[in-house]
């Protein structure tokens, strides 16, 4: 059933082909017999023209010969000079086109000569005669009307006349006229053939037509959908942004919650099956007249029409979904779990301008949906200041404001620059936004890997122009695992003496996926570190199996490092594992020289802080590095 | 005298082009022995006239039927015209062209008179001494 609907869904342009092929197919053979019945009215039209005057004269003639003497025809064969003196009448009639002249007598179904005007080729009265078109000869014998017919078996004919003369209402003989090929048949032939081949031309042609129109459609029928499930994908919205009528849809965003622990979990190729299985589930519930989408991996655009429904109808079909999601069952190796999906729902999309900003809203419902704890719908309210300040940090990252800050990593002993942290911004005019007010909004959305690159490629470019300068990016455990942000430091590997790889800690690391990535950076030349040590899921055997190159302790334990025990033993206990295992140790957040001076009685090597200096622009670094 | 030779020479040519051999083949094979039912065999005299692949031919001596001869011969004969229809009595039929159409006539009382058959649907092909006696058939006329 979930099939069949989402299959009526996106397949309805398919079956009016299909149906169109059939009724094209029928009104081409309907047109290809019409040429035929056309062809035989010119054949017959041409062929009455060439025996018009012929056909005239020989009535004429007939009727002197039958003189109205019901015997004529035992008159003429027992009559020798009466035969030949209507021979030589018959005679009359031959010209240049005629090949042969006769007339059969008929007795007990049987044809007989009894007149040939033939001299060179003479044949004897009553010699037998076996027509090679019976079937013509016997029509006109029984309809008692003259017809013309094409000869195609006999050499050196074109057609013959058939002409019956009756005699008390019926056929008694029958005057047989032959005509030799001329240029009227020849133009005959040519004329039915140039109607035969055009109309063979135009039939290829259509077909031709007909099958680029489908192969097109096929094509865009594979690239538009998900094979296995047949629901749309996102290259078919953005093919049809601008024929998508959003006005007449209310427009629902839904997001399977906590997906990326199923792919974590189980693979990515089990997660697919997953998101299959959920698809499925979801586009059982849409009509013929909706539209689902698979927006992204696991994010689904559904527009339901606003034909006949309302708002509450909607909600309450959203429920359904919801529950139906959450009430399933999954398997994966036997293993049986529950999923739960969010959904963010904008109902007033008659105001608004795009399809854009239609999901973008739908979206802020779902990110709503998300903070409320999820497995629940949200319906966007323009009236929410939050929303709308996450609508428009979206629009920020999208339009160049974002920026990168830069502080200093500096050798604690020597006070000697060691390399720059790039910190996010978001410029908004004089207003700066910093990190913890941009990353916990976009988290779990699509657009957090889209920060990331750009974060990425904005360093890459300082790193091109500056060519002293060294920088050190952040990371999250799941931009690791992106294979598009690994890309991007296969390409410009050349740089990885400068560009180091803060990987933070504060959320939990699938440590064997980790891994491996962390391999091909480090093939790639990229000095690796570990950021925000001891705020979160630290492990120090982790540690010693991603082989790192930098540890930096987490900022909330160096500040409160002289005035609290633990604090204290915490970090000389990190720094001394990190000299026995050759890993150096940085301290941030550092504001005074009496941390300093600690840090330095640990070992530990390097440290930023404002103590040092603040995260500045670019364009307001020192000469230092350079 | 060389018109002669020539017209001599190119007449058994002239009697056959345009011979649908086909259908006289399909017709020859469809004779029968009425007592043992077996195929018959052929002599074919013309040598214009390739029935190679259609019937069943052997030589003089053996055969059954001889096609178009150009003596006369005490044997069951086809001749290859109208007017030798109506004078060898040995002759059970005639292959000819008339008009430009093949024309293919049996005797049914000389098929009958040694033994042989052919199928109804080729009755049309049936002719009776009658109707080939202008005389007679001029008597018989309706």
């Amino acid at each position: 059933m979930q099939n069949k609907l989402t299959f009526f869904n996106s397949n309805r342009a398919y079956y009016y082909l299909i149906f169109t092929y059939i009724a094209l197919s029928f009104l081409l053979i309907f047109s290809y017999k019409s040429i035929g019945g056309y062809e035989e009215k010119v054949e017959n039209f041409l062929l009455n023209r060439a025996i018009g005057i012929v056909d005239d004269t020989s009535t004429n003639i007939l009727d002197q010969i039958i003189f109205k003497n019901p015997n004529f025809i035992r008159a003429n064969l027992e009559d020798k000079v009466l035969r030949a003196e209507n021979e030589k009448r018959l005679s009359v009639l031959s010209n240049q086109d005629i090949k042969s002249l006769y007339v059969l007598y008929l007795n007990k179904g049987r044809y007989f000569f009894l007149f040939d005007i033939d001299k060179e080729e003479h044949t004897d009265v009553s010699e037998p005669f076996i027509p090679e078109n019976e079937k013509f000869f016997t029509q006109v014998v029984k309809e008692k009307k003259k017809r013309v017919f094409v000869q195609r078996d006999i050499d050196g004919l074109s057609f013959t006349l058939l002409k019956p003369i009756v005699q008390k209402n019926k056929t008694v003989a029958l005057l047989v006229i032959d005509y030799s090929e001329n240029r009227l048949s020849s133009l005959l032939r040519v004329s039915v053939d140039f109607l035969s081949y055009s109309a063979l031309i135009l039939l290829f042609l259509l077909f031709v037509f007909f099958i680029y129109v489908l192969y097109t459609r096929y094509n865009k029928y594979k690239i538009y959908r998900n094979p296995k499930t047949n629901t749309y994908n996102r290259v078919y919205m953005t093919d049809n942004y601008d024929k998508i009528d959003f006005k007449n849809y209310y427009v629902a965003l839904a997001d399977i919650d906590f997906f990326k622990r199923i792919n974590n979990l189980y693979g990515q190729e089990n997660g697919d099956k997953v998101i299959i299985s959920v698809i499925k589930i979801m586009a059982s519930f849409l009509e013929k007249s909706d539209i689902f989408i698979q927006y992204s991996g696991e994010e689904f655009l559904m527009l339901f029409s606003k034909e006949n429904r309302t708002e509450e109808y909607v909600r309450e079909l959203l429920e359904k979904i919801r529950t139906a999601v959450e009430c399933t069952k999954f398997t994966i190796d036997k293993e049986k779990f529950s999923l739960t999906i969010s959904i963010g729902v904008l109902f007033h999309t008659e105001v608004e301008k795009s399809l854009q900003e239609v999901i973008h809203k739908a979206d802020t419902a779902l990110y709503e949906c998300k903070h409320n704890g999820r497995n629940c719908i949200s319906f966007f309210d323009i009236s929410q200041t939050q929303r709308l300040y996450r609508e428009k940090l979206k629009e920020m990252i999208e339009t160049d404001k974002l920026v990168c800050y830069y502080q200093p990593i500096r050798d604690l002993e020597t006070k000697e620059l060691h390399h720059y942290e790039a910190l996010l911004r978001i410029e908004d005019g004089d207003n700066i936004i910093f990190p913890d007010k941009i990353l916990p909004d976009l988290e779990d959305s699509y657009l957090y890997t889209y920060l990331t690159k750009r974060v990425i490629e904005y360093n890459i470019n300082k790193l091109r122009e500056d060519e002293k300068i060294q920088i050190s990016v952040n990371l999250s455990a799941d931009d690791l695992i992106n294979d598009s942000i690994l890309a991007m430091f296969a390409q410009n590997s050349d740089l990885s003496d400068r560009l180091y790889i803060e990987i933070l800690e504060n959320k939990s690391i699938d440590y064997n996926k980790v891994e491996l990535s962390l391999q091909k950076l480090k093939l790639f030349g990229y000095k690796i570190c570990i950021d925000d040590f001891g705020s979160g899921y630290s492990n120090l055997n982790h540690l010693l199996n991603l082989s790192i190159d930098y540890l930096k302790i987490d900022g909330s334990i160096i500040k409160e490092i002289h005035h609290d025990k633990k604090a204290y033993s915490l970090v000389k206990t990190f720094a001394l594992f990190c000299q026995q295992n050759n890993i150096e140790v940085i301290a941030e957040f550092i504001d005074s020289q009496d941390i300093v001076d600690i840090l330095k009685s640990f070992g530990v090597k390097y440290g930023q802080g404002w103590y040092f200096s603040k995260a500045v622009p670019y364009d307001e670094l020192g000469k230092e590095h350079k | 005298m060389k018109k002669l030779l020539y017209i001599s020479l190119l007449l058994p040519i002239f009697l056959v082009a345009g011979l649908n051999i086909d259908k006289v083949s399909n017709t020859l094979a469809h004779i029968k022995s009425v007592k043992t039912g077996k195929v018959l065999k052929f002599f074919n005299s013309n040598e214009n006239i390739d029935f190679q692949k259609k019937l069943k031919l052997t030589s003089k001596e053996n055969a059954d039927i001889i096609l178009f001869p150009k003596n006369k011969i005490n044997k069951i004969v086809i001749v290859d015209s109208y007017k030798a229809l109506q004078i060898n009595k040995n002759s059970i039929g005639a292959i000819y062209l008339k008009k430009g159409r093949t024309q293919i006539i049996f005797i049914e009382e000389r098929l009958k008179k040694n033994g042989l058959t052919l199928p109804r649907s080729y009755n049309k092909y049936l002719l009776s001494e009658c109707q080939i006696n202008p005389i007679c058939l001029l008597a018989t006329l309706e």
